[in-house]
């Protein structure tokens, strides 16, 4: 009970990065452990995992709107791309508050830097390339909720969510000129 | 892999028809002779990746315990494709993109429907690589990167 106190506890300060919600991903009671009956409190959890994402994600946009460091065309693209996260979040939000849970909080934007070492981002490239690495991650970390997830229905959230981050990892790749990944899976 | 039902194994071998004709849909993008030579190399890229999603979903639906659904010659998959209409680079691109976009947004409608969480996994890893290839085709074909936040649910959306 103590181990599941303090994740929930981290989860409510949205304090989890992509490991993190890897971990907790292995850590959950396999599903097929207990059935087929439904665990919404784990559900919850899990799902509480992917709004930290969701937040991290959102935040370090908007540190990138503030770096000053993006060309116009890209403050479209960044703040579009931030929207989409926004988005995300308050439908896993909303899923969260059905199955009963309370919705992972954001920590502060200065937290977010911190986390981020926002301090050495010095170019576009920079922040092309930190946001290559949060997409990434998040469509991993999705992937990685899908087997401890009880309801079907979710598989189906959060699969649809690492989509989300594949087409917009594939946009920074372009924009990074890193070759196409020769093996399939990409995020597996 | 231990009781996959019935039900899942139809599912990946329907997925598995899907990648038999992404593949030769691939090649028969190449045997156009219009593709310059940079596509040529994205298009055998995509054509790889299809070509290594049907062994995984082949191997999945044999260690089941099922029979793979049967690849159709390819000459046969190759009549399939719309001939008259592919007629320029831009023309491929845009139906590639179709084939994509089909493919990611069916198989994400069919995760919920698979009753092993294993399965529903690789076949969320699969969705992702369609996903991938739509943006990439988006960005070759000068649309707007990503113009949703959520992959819409229907395969007839008007939104490419």
């Amino acid at each position: 009970m103590t181990h599941i106190t303090n994740r929930r506890a981290v989860l409510s300060s949205g304090g989890l990065s992509v490991a993190g919600v890897l971990a907790l991903a292995a850590s959950a009671t396999p599903a097929e452990a207990r059935g087929r009956r439904s665990d919404p409190a784990q559900d919850a959890n899990l799902l509480n995992a992917a709004i930290a994402l969701e937040h991290e994600g959102i935040a370090a946009y908007e540190i990138a709107l503030g770096s000053g460091l993006l060309p116009q065309p890209a403050v479209g693209l960044v703040r579009t791309f931030q929207g989409h996260h926004q988005q995300h979040r308050d439908d896993l939000a909303r899923a969260v508050t059905r199955l009963g849970g309370r919705p992972a909080e954001a920590k502060t934007i200065q937290q977010y830097a911190a986390d981020l070492n926002a301090s050495s981002i010095m170019s576009l490239t920079d922040i092309q390339r930190l946001a290559l690495r949060l997409e990434r991650g998040a469509a991993s970390a999705y992937l990685g909720l899908i087997t401890p997830l009880h309801s079907t229905e979710l598989h189906g959230l959060v699969a649809r969510l690492a989509a989300d981050e594949a087409l917009h990892a594939a946009v920074f790749m372009a924009d990074l000129h890193e070759p196409f990944p020769a093996r399939s899976q990409i995020f597996a | 892999m231990p009781d996959i039902s019935e039900r899942d194994i139809a599912l990946l071998n329907e997925t598995l028809t899907h990648e038999y004709f992404g593949v030769a849909a691939y090649e028969g993008a190449i045997l156009t002779g219009l593709l310059e030579a940079p596509v040529v190399e994205i298009a055998r890229a995509f054509q790889r990746h299809h070509g290594e999603h049907a062994a995984k979903l082949k191997a999945l639906v044999k260690d089941a315990g099922g029979a793979p659904a049967a690849m159709k010659p390819q000459r046969e998959y190759l009549d399939e494709l719309p001939a008259a209409e592919l007629t320029d680079q831009a023309a491929i691109l845009r139906y590639a993109l179709s084939l994509e976009k089909g493919a990611a947004i069916a198989y994400l409608n069919q995760i919920s429907e698979f009753e092993d969480r294993d399965l529903a996994k690789i076949m969320a890893s699969i969705s992702g690589d369609e996903a991938m290839h739509w943006a990439v085709l988006r960005g070759a074909l000068g649309l707007s990167p990503v113009p949703f936040a959520f992959i819409p649910n229907d395969p007839a959306s008007t939104e490419n």
